[in-house]
């Protein structure tokens, strides 16, 4: 059952961020053709410029598109008149957070994936033949000149950081989600008040870092933290793993706080329109 | 017969505002049941809850033997009062949809019916009337063998060629095992078809009896007693 949501979710999809996709890489193309016909000229400096410019845009968009669909996505599947049919399959309410959120997921990675496609396509040629040849050759320079254990560690630092850069984004997706089913149950102005929700968030974010970094300094003033600094310096590797994993654990245990309150909302608080 | 729905002191409240106070039904196999009420007297509220998509504040539900849920769900075909289908898909895909999700859904059946209303698989839904759109909803709920069919408002906003058309494929297609729950203020339309009815006012239930019993004891059709009874 949850495979059969996730591919309606998934068509549901393509069928607005294919066409933006396949327009960001023809975007590419066209400039990539239009560098065949370099010259001194103004004219063609306008339009080379005005390409690059355009494929820059049209990552944007594909980027911004990506997120902004996955956000009215959720909405209107959920919690408009399209939720009568969403709410009424035999599909509990945590699976139908958990599609959303993968489809969401492997469309931003589709929009990486095709602005990365993109970049490629613009500087297609031997230039970028010799670039990547030269990056291949500096890696792997450096993973045969330093030692074994400082090598794990490099490759640890790189599935920690694609983890943690998974993780946050599960956790915005999810804040975007938890304002919408705040919004929801408003009798009137629901996207309104959704908006309104994440101006909040938003202002609790900003007002509780100023207070954290208000009592690190002075718990930095006071000593305090000296012998956290101290094993820092004495264990620069493990430092680094423990930044990222803590990064980890508190973005996936703000997702889970965030994935109970979207459930229980749905569950409890469900206000169809 | 047995019990396929039953409200236990059911209990709904928007903020101050009590949408169902202690509303306690019991509804047996094969019988076409009218819920009966004004605006405003809870009928849709009573539906949502036997549908899962409100929660009661106090009370139980029990469909089947199963609270709602992803079982009941299973067992009960939803029609709404407003039109819920994705306008960008075509009537092939929704009932490609409706197969993939229910077991009991039974494809051929959807597009006799279909055909027989003119209306192509091929066809985006967005380009269908309102009319049509919202018999295409009604083909989808009755093309389900479910054990319990849910109707609210079916025949609300509709011309009366439109009416006995929504009538006629609810007789003809439910499972006659299964149980018709049918919401609505316009009992004249409808009455012929009931087997029983449960009025509602102001959020509970007045009355809970058979059509036969309402002529019997009251020397009075469905629709007479209803307007006596919630006369203004």
């Amino acid at each position: 059952m949850v495979k059969k949501l996730l591919k309606y979710e998934l068509v549901s999809y393509m069928r607005i961020l294919l066409p933006i996709d396949v327009i960001l890489l023809i975007i590419a193309a066209v400039a990539r053709i239009i560098q065949f016909f370099e010259s001194d000229t103004v004219a063609y400096g306008i339009i080379f410029w005005s390409s690059l410019i355009a494929v820059f845009v049209g990552i944007m968009a594909c980027m911004f598109m990506s997120v902004i669909v996955a956000i009215i996505r959720f909405y209107k599947n959920l919690f408009t008149a399209e939720g009568y049919l969403t709410f009424t399959l035999p599909i509990t309410p945590a699976q139908h957070i958990l599609i959303k959120l993968l489809g969401a997921i492997i469309f931003q990675l589709i929009a990486i994936f095709t602005a990365l496609l993109a970049l490629v396509i613009l500087s297609a040629g031997d230039v970028l033949i010799e670039v990547i040849k030269a990056a291949v050759y500096l890696i792997s320079r450096f993973f045969n000149s330093v030692p074994a254990e400082i090598a794990a560690h490099v490759v640890l630092y790189g599935i920690e950081m694609l983890i943690l850069t998974a993780v946050s984004a599960v956790f915005t997706m999810l804040v975007y989600y938890t304002c919408i089913s705040i919004g929801q149950m408003a009798r009137k102005n629901r996207v309104f008040m959704a908006v309104l929700t994440f101006f909040g968030y938003y202002l609790l974010v900003q007002i509780l870092s100023t207070v954290l970094m208000v009592v690190f300094t002075v718990l930095e003033l006071a000593g305090v933290l000296e012998p956290i600094f101290t094993f820092f310096q004495n264990h620069t590797f493990a430092s680094f793993h423990i930044i990222f994993c803590t990064g980890i654990a508190v973005n996936a245990g703000m997702s889970a706080l965030l994935f109970f309150i979207n459930k229980k909302i749905i569950t409890k608080k469900l206000n169809l329109e | 017969m047995s019990e396929l729905l039953c409200t236990k002191n059911l209990v709904k409240r928007y903020s101050s505002v009590v949408a169902l106070n202690d509303v306690s039904i019991t509804l047996t196999n094969g019988k076409i049941i009218g819920i009966l009420g004004p605006n405003g007297s809870g009928k849709t509220t009573l539906i949502k809850l036997i549908n899962g998509l409100l929660t009661a504040d106090e009370g139980s539900i029990t469909i089947n033997g199963n609270t709602p849920g992803v079982e009941s769900k299973k067992e009960v075909a939803y029609l709404p009062d407003n039109n819920y289908l994705n306008s960008y898909m075509t009537v092939k895909q929704i009932v490609d949809f409706f197969k993939d999700f229910y077991e009991d859904f039974r494809e051929e059946l959807a597009y006799e019916m279909l055909t027989k209303l003119g209306v192509s698989p091929e066809m985006k839904l967005k380009t269908l009337s309102k009319g049509n759109k919202e018999k295409v909803c009604l083909i989808l709920t009755m093309s389900r063998n479910a054990k319990l069919y849910v109707l609210d408002e079916p025949i609300a906003g509709v011309d009366p060629a439109a009416r006995d058309y929504v009538i006629r494929t609810i007789i003809n297609n439910y499972n006659p095992e299964a149980t018709v729950l049918i919401s609505t203020h316009l009992i004249s339309d409808i009455e012929q078809i009931l087997d029983e009815v449960i009025f509602l006012k102001d959020g509970k239930v007045v009355l809970q009896k058979t059509v036969d019993e309402i002529r019997q004891e009251h020397q009075k059709s469905v629709d007479e007693l209803f307007r006596e009874v919630f006369r203004w």
